[in-house]
């Protein structure tokens, strides 16, 4: 890795941070529209209809959004806001969506984290051993595994598990990120989080562990009887190492490239997780606001969740790079 | 042909698989009407018997006391429902668009790309529960929320197909015998694009009836039917207790997926004959 590479990251990242603006630009118009096609007026909706919001905040609202002016005025007024991230107030909750959605964010992106690290691992794991034994019984096991994983619906596993390993067997927490009832700290803390975090982490992680292993089966099968494989076995290179270093390693971009396409997927799942564990992130955020009908708040999600889609795309987009050098900025 | 392409099938083992939990779930969804004709909403017994307790419930009753097996027969017929309706939405969504970009090309096509990019950047999930909740919850809102986030990977197909084989010799053929755009698209390029998107619509009903699961399972079902989503849903808070309750639709929804998993696996092989040398 050159000095110039490094500058040369630096550029991409300027411009590819670029592409969030028209994201931004096209869901807060895709919000617009949903609220224009929705039933009642704007304020209406994003008031909620349980009659929980005060007359003076519908009329704040009816102003913020100047309801008096023709559509195009109010789609102006709404970029505007959207654009500086100023995504209202949640009456609910009494408190700035942004402010709100921030607050969740960490504990989203730990369990996406932790999910994704597992499905990774399992997924190559699986994937190898999948590639090195085909058409041989662990191979068939492991395709017929990833068959009916493929099947599984998200949350149905996650209640099975809280069945199976909270109820009966007592092994591990069913619900929160760390247990409230208690005041831990250092070690203690972390240890009751990722006991927290086993069953939800691996819940997420299921469906795409087995994406992985597909992937990586095909992908590894494919170098097998590549060029560069077929000369490092005439140097003499064992097969362990022409499985680890030449073959893995490439077999590593189109997983990286299917992360990056799923990342919108892992969020939606995640929310459904979140609301089956009680995970305090955005997807639980996202719940409560549908059982409020807090629409504002849960527009808000939509864009932010989209923002950081398109984030992380980049970021995965770097990590790309670093494995393949043959990638140009 | 159809039936060249139903032998084929049979023969692929996972697909004949496939095409029996099929037939098993339109069985269910037609004849098990007959079989368990009552109101699946209608308490029928006492609350949670389990499965084998009562000859009259032989799939024991949830908590309010509502026969198991009536609201599994109904969520048969709304998974199978919802499922292909949205498909055929998307379908027909995904190769509109598809087929204008990559035949026209140019700025329709970049301004078509932007849009699709647009619907695969938002968690699709995400989008439908915003569309269901704000659009109140019912059987046609789900179905057309399901259909609006899931047409992204048909119109990226359809496109590419359309951008090879609009410079193919029998295409140029038909547009020097004088052949309008409309007729071009639809009958000499669409029916060369159809077969990959035949295999993608069959994955995309397995995704579909999951999504209408997890959206009935957040509450956000139709009030008046009884789906697959809605009794797991339900029965959530004694799932420790009755676990049956929560276990037996989200067995119903396993086997229905990998049903149209298999089936669509089995047609990409049996429209794809060049893919499966290659595999081996």
């Amino acid at each position: 890795m050159t000095q110039t590479r490094i500058s040369a990251v630096f550029r991409f990242l300027r411009r590819r941070l670029w592409q969030v603006v028209p994201v931004v630009f096209g869901i807060a118009l895709l919000n617009f529209l949903i609220l224009q096609l929705a039933p009642g007026d704007v304020v209406d909706v994003l008031a909620g209809e349980a009659g929980a919001a005060t007359p003076e905040y519908m009329a704040r609202l009816r102003a913020d959004f100047g309801l008096d002016k023709p559509v195009p005025v109010q789609f102006l007024h709404y970029i505007q806001h959207t654009a500086l991230l100023d995504l209202g107030f949640s009456f609910r909750q009494n408190m700035p969506v942004l402010q709100l959605i921030l607050e969740r964010l960490p504990a989203t992106l730990a369990l996406m984290t932790a999910a994704m690290g597992i499905a990774v691992i399992s997924g190559l794991i699986l994937g190898v051993l999948s590639a090195r034994h085909v058409h041989r019984a662990a191979d068939r096991v492991i395709s017929i595994f990833v068959l009916v994983t493929y099947a599984l619906p998200t949350f149905w596993l996650g209640l099975m598990a809280i069945v199976l390993f909270s109820a009966r067997l007592g092994w591990l927490p069913s619900s929160g990120m760390t247990d409230i009832s208690v005041e831990l700290t250092g070690f203690a803390y972390l240890r009751d989080l990722a006991k927290h975090t086993v069953l939800p982490a691996l819940t997420l992680a299921t469906f795409y562990l087995a994406v992985y292993t597909r992937l990586v089966r095909t992908a590894m099968l494919e170098y097998f009887g590549a060029d560069f494989i077929r000369t490092a076995r005439a140097k003499g290179a064992t097969e362990a190492r022409i499985t680890l270093f030449h073959a893995l390693r490439n077999a590593l971009l189109p997983l990286m490239t299917m992360l990056g396409l799923q990342l919108g997927s892992i969020l939606s799942g995640a929310v459904l997780v979140e609301s089956v564990f009680s995970w305090p992130g955005l997807g639980r955020l996202a719940f409560e606001s549908v059982l409020a009908r807090d629409f504002n708040l849960l527009l808000g999600i939509l864009l932010f969740s989209s923002v950081m889609v398109t984030v992380l795309n980049i970021c995965v987009d770097v990590v790309y790079a670093f494995l393949d050098p043959r990638i140009e900025f | 042909m159809y039936l060249a392409l139903l032998k084929e099938l049979l023969r692929n083992r996972a697909a004949a698989a496939g095409l029996a939990l099929l037939l098993a779930t339109l069985l269910a969804a037609t004849l098990g009407r007959f079989w368990f004709p009552g109101d699946p909403w209608e308490m029928s017994g006492a609350p949670m018997l389990w499965p084998g307790d009562d000859a009259a419930n032989p799939l024991g009753t949830d908590l309010m006391g509502r026969d198991m097996a009536t609201g599994l027969v109904s969520g048969a017929g709304v998974s199978l429902m919802i499922g292909l309706v949205s498909t055929l939405i998307a379908a027909g969504a995904g190769i509109t668009i598809g087929a204008l970009g990559g035949f026209y090309r140019g700025w329709t096509d970049a301004f078509l790309m932007r849009v699709t990019e647009l619907f695969q950047t938002v968690p699709q999930f995400v989008l439908a529960v915003v569309l269901v909740a704000i659009f109140k919850p019912s059987v046609a809102t789900a179905t057309f929320a399901i259909g609006i986030v899931s047409w992204p990977p048909t119109a990226r197909l359809v496109r590419s197909e359309f951008l090879a084989l609009r410079e193919r010799g029998f295409v140029e053929a038909a547009r020097a015998l004088g052949m309008g755009d409309f007729r071009l698209i639809v009958t000499q390029i669409l029916p060369n694009a159809l077969p990959p998107v035949i295999v993608i619509a069959a994955l995309n009903i397995a995704t579909a009836i999951q999504t209408e699961a997890a959206l009935s399972f957040l509450g956000l079902g139709d009030p008046n039917v009884m789906s697959w989503g809605t009794i797991i849903g339900n029965g959530r808070e004694q799932v420790v207790d009755a676990w049956y309750i929560c276990g037996l639709p989200g067995i119903a929804i396993v086997l229905v997926v990998l049903a149209f998993n298999l089936l669509g696996e089995g047609l990409n092989d049996a429209l794809n004959p060049h893919l499966r040398e290659k595999e081996t």
